[in-house]
């Protein structure tokens, strides 16, 4: 039923920007970003109940709680990049869209470097000296 | 063979998530990173007997550690950051606070005893005067201790004048307290009430100064009255806030 709800709400944006787009391309655009804004809202719920089953998950099995997060936290920039990206490609601007996916990269980037820091470490005192 | 077996299990979750994620990774253009950074995590839960072997400390506190110099450094001060700044500067705060109220006492108590020396003709030996905030009267001694620096309008909380021990006065009766409880009176602003009261103090010295000078064994408790009259009159002090302490045992 839900599924439905999302699909008519984006026909019915569709058409309405379809209709306003020849007189007013820039409403066209924002009914086209609120929709988006409204489904990922709608879509925030069912990924948080996700989320929750994931944590539940590694606590029972005993996975380290940060391995957990730096996951979850990648997921959420990989998601929030994506979705900014596409709202300013909507409105045509595709260099600002890529400089957003590009930030949602190096910010995965940054949660990488402790990780590597840890890696490095190790694989340091592995050598002999 | 227990530590094998979480391993393993360590292993196996964390290859799950992995795939987990990638389905619930919303675009093709992010996956090579994701994919690195996962790759990274699993290549550390491979890593992480050794690790233990190596160094003695677990992995984990490792990653967190490094963790934490990340987001000090890229986030520009994390939260815990602000707090212990916020503390510090609420600590000043109080301290200052503290700093003024006893500044303003002690000059309360300088103009004071001008006061009472006019207006009795007897000399002070000292006058304490303790400043207190109105909504936290718990604490709060203006001239010695710390006091809880809250809002709140000041008021005199009590007033301790220490007479000298007058030549007739030690004679007769060599030393007589009289102490009278405090009871809290406001005074919005000490400081504009400072400044009132010198003017006004200026006209009232004389007349009741002479009346009261010949104060005896009897005069004392007139004294009092004198000294908790005026502090009334001139400072907005009720007379029970005030306590007089006749002829301490002093010589001088």
């Amino acid at each position: 039923m839900e599924m439905i709800q999302i699909v008519g709400l984006g026909l019915v944006a569709t058409v309405l920007i379809l209709v306003v787009k020849e007189q007013k391309p820039l409403f066209a655009f924002l009914i086209g970003a609120s929709t988006g804004i409204y489904i990922f809202l709608f879509l925030i719920g069912k990924i948080g109940g996700v989320i929750e089953v994931l944590e539940q998950l590694a606590e029972s099995s005993g996975v380290q709680m940060i391995y957990l997060k730096t996951i979850l936290k990648i997921i959420g920039i990989a998601y929030i990049a994506e979705f900014g990206a596409q709202i300013v490609r909507d409105a045509g601007q595709e260099s600002i869209a890529s400089k957003i996916e590009l930030a949602g990269k190096v910010m995965i980037m940054v949660l990488a470097i402790p990780i590597i820091s840890v890696i490095i470490e190790t694989v340091i005192k592995l050598l002999p000296t | 063979m227990s530590m094998l077996g979480e391993w393993l299990k360590e292993i196996i979750i964390i290859v799950l998530f992995a795939v987990f994620i990638d389905l619930l990774l919303p675009n093709r253009a992010m996956e090579r990173y994701v994919k690195f950074v996962v790759s990274l995590l699993i290549l550390l839960t491979l890593l992480s007997p050794v690790m233990r072997i190596l160094s003695g400390s677990e992995p984990e506190k490792m990653i967190a550690a490094a963790f934490e110099q990340v987001s000090g450094s890229v986030g520009g001060g994390s939260a815990a950051e602000t707090e212990t700044i916020l503390k510090q500067g609420e600590l000043l705060r109080k301290k200052q606070e503290a700093e003024a109220l006893q500044l303003a006492g002690d000059q309360a108590a300088a103009q004071m005893k001008q006061q009472i020396e006019l207006e009795t003709g007897q000399p002070v030996e000292r006058v304490t005067v303790i400043l207190a905030r109105e909504d936290k009267n718990a604490g709060a001694k203006g001239q010695s201790s710390t006091q809880q620096a809250a809002e709140g309008t000041l008021y005199i909380e009590e007033v301790e004048v220490v007479m000298k021990a007058p030549e007739q006065a030690a004679s007769e009766s060599s030393a007589k307290s009289i102490k009278v409880q405090k009871v809290d009176v406001s005074l919005p602003e000490i400081g504009r009430k400072n400044e009132d009261t010198l003017a006004a103090s200026g006209v009232s010295y004389g007349d009741a100064g002479d009346a009261e000078s010949p104060a005896n064994s009897v005069g004392a408790a007139k004294l009092t009255d004198s000294i908790q009259s005026l502090m009334v009159r001139e400072w907005g002090v009720s007379a029970d806030a005030v306590t007089v302490i006749a002829g301490v045992q002093e010589e001088s």
